[in-house]
């Protein structure tokens, strides 16, 4: 058995929740979410020659698995992004205040979904504590332009969620 | 307050225990790459058969063999026909057998095996193939200018001891012809087998890069 194999396998296995976080973000269900799982953890693999340590494996784990999770739902969210939650915001509208915060956490999460895959990718990386020059690297974009970005979402966020 | 925030605080907590996965699941997930070619090539083996055989039972025409002066070669050509499939079959178990043998693989030097395995298989697969229909077409071509009693005139034409030249260029046209024929399928497996052959081999020096 080959040791890189070993070393990925038990790397990829340590920081299994990196991928696991944005496995949420951008799946719903748990199929998916396992779909999308395998998927980063092959282009993981395909990458892994390339990757020289230079950063640390989460580092690089994430900038490969967030790419994959963007080509991957490019093409498939777009479609189901109006009407999916809409159920769920004429319940916060009267009983926002009454919900245990799991159940927030759910309708966050859910809102989050409606989000494109690019405004995920910066969602992920603004959870993540990144800084802005990291994100606007990671993405290809300017500082100014994720700044922009990034106050947008948080714009629409309120808006899902308090219509 | 900032809808994000609530997300936020939770985000490290949210350990995500139901979907974790351990290292046999990895190493399970590493493998689909060269086993999902293994499978297409599994599968386009079978359609590949199945279209040879619907074609031959639709074109099918006993008139047409009698026509042709074929009919006392009926039983060879019966023969022939259940070698060929019987040949063909064995293909497909080995495809088959070749597609277990991937996905149950638990390490890479297995996996580069059985990779060669399946290159070898499909090889030897195209070979037979290009190899059959040579040797058919041409048989064939044969049988019929033989035997047709369209083609009267024409083997008198040709046997009267004379025309030497004219047997010479009939049997480099007909060469010509299968040659063509062949170029046309060799393309064709080329396209479709090649392909998967190169995804495996592209596998196969990845993982060689990993096992050395």
């Amino acid at each position: 058995m080959g040791d890189l194999e070993q070393i990925f396998v038990g790397q990829l296995k340590a920081n299994q929740n990196i991928i696991h976080k944005i496995c949420r973000l951008y799946t719903s269900g748990a199929d998916a979410h396992k779909d999308l799982f395998q998927e980063i953890t092959i282009q993981l693999w395909k990458a892994f020659p390339k990757f020289r340590g230079e950063s640390k494996f989460s580092t690089w784990a994430y900038r490969v698995a967030l790419n994959t999770a963007i080509t991957l739902y490019r093409k498939s969210t777009r479609s189901i992004q109006t009407n999916e939650y809409d159920g769920t915001k004429h319940f916060l509208q009267d009983e926002e205040y009454n919900y245990e915060e799991e159940e927030q956490l759910k309708l966050l999460y859910a809102a989050v979904y409606q989000l494109n895959d690019i405004e995920k990718a910066l969602v992920y990386m603004y959870l993540e504590d990144k800084d802005y020059a990291e994100i606007s690297e990671t993405l290809g974009i300017s500082e100014v332009n994720a700044r922009v970005k990034m106050n947008r979402i948080k714009g629409k966020l309120k808006k899902i969620l308090n219509p | 307050m900032d809808e994000l925030d609530l997300l936020k605080k939770n985000w490290d907590k949210n350990r995500t225990s139901e979907h974790e996965v351990s290292e046999k699941q990895i190493y399970a997930m590493l493998q689909k790459g060269s086993s999902s070619v293994v499978k297409w090539i599994l599968i386009v083996g079978i359609l590949e058969f199945l279209l040879w055989s619907i074609l031959s039972i639709i074109s099918y025409d006993e008139n047409q063999m009698t026509e042709m002066g074929l009919a006392k070669y009926e039983k060879v050509l019966d023969v022939i026909n259940v070698l060929y499939y019987v040949v063909l079959i064995s293909f497909i178990v080995l495809f088959y057998k070749n597609y277990k043998a991937v996905t149950v693989v638990t390490d890479t030097k297995s996996l580069m095996q059985s990779i060669l395995k399946v290159r070898k298989t499909v090889n030897y697969y195209v070979g037979f193939n290009l190899i059959f229909l040579a040797l058919g077409t041409f048989a064939l071509f044969s049988l019929i200018i033989l035997s047709a009693p369209q083609f009267e005139s024409l083997r008198n034409l040709l046997f009267d001891g004379h025309h030497n030249f004219k047997i010479f260029l009939l049997v480099v046209l007909t060469s010509v012809f299968v040659l063509i024929f062949l170029l046309v399928f060799w393309l064709f497996y080329k396209l479709i087998y090649g392909l998967f052959l190169q995804k495996l081999s592209k596998n196969y020096k990845e993982l060689q890069k990993i096992d050395l």
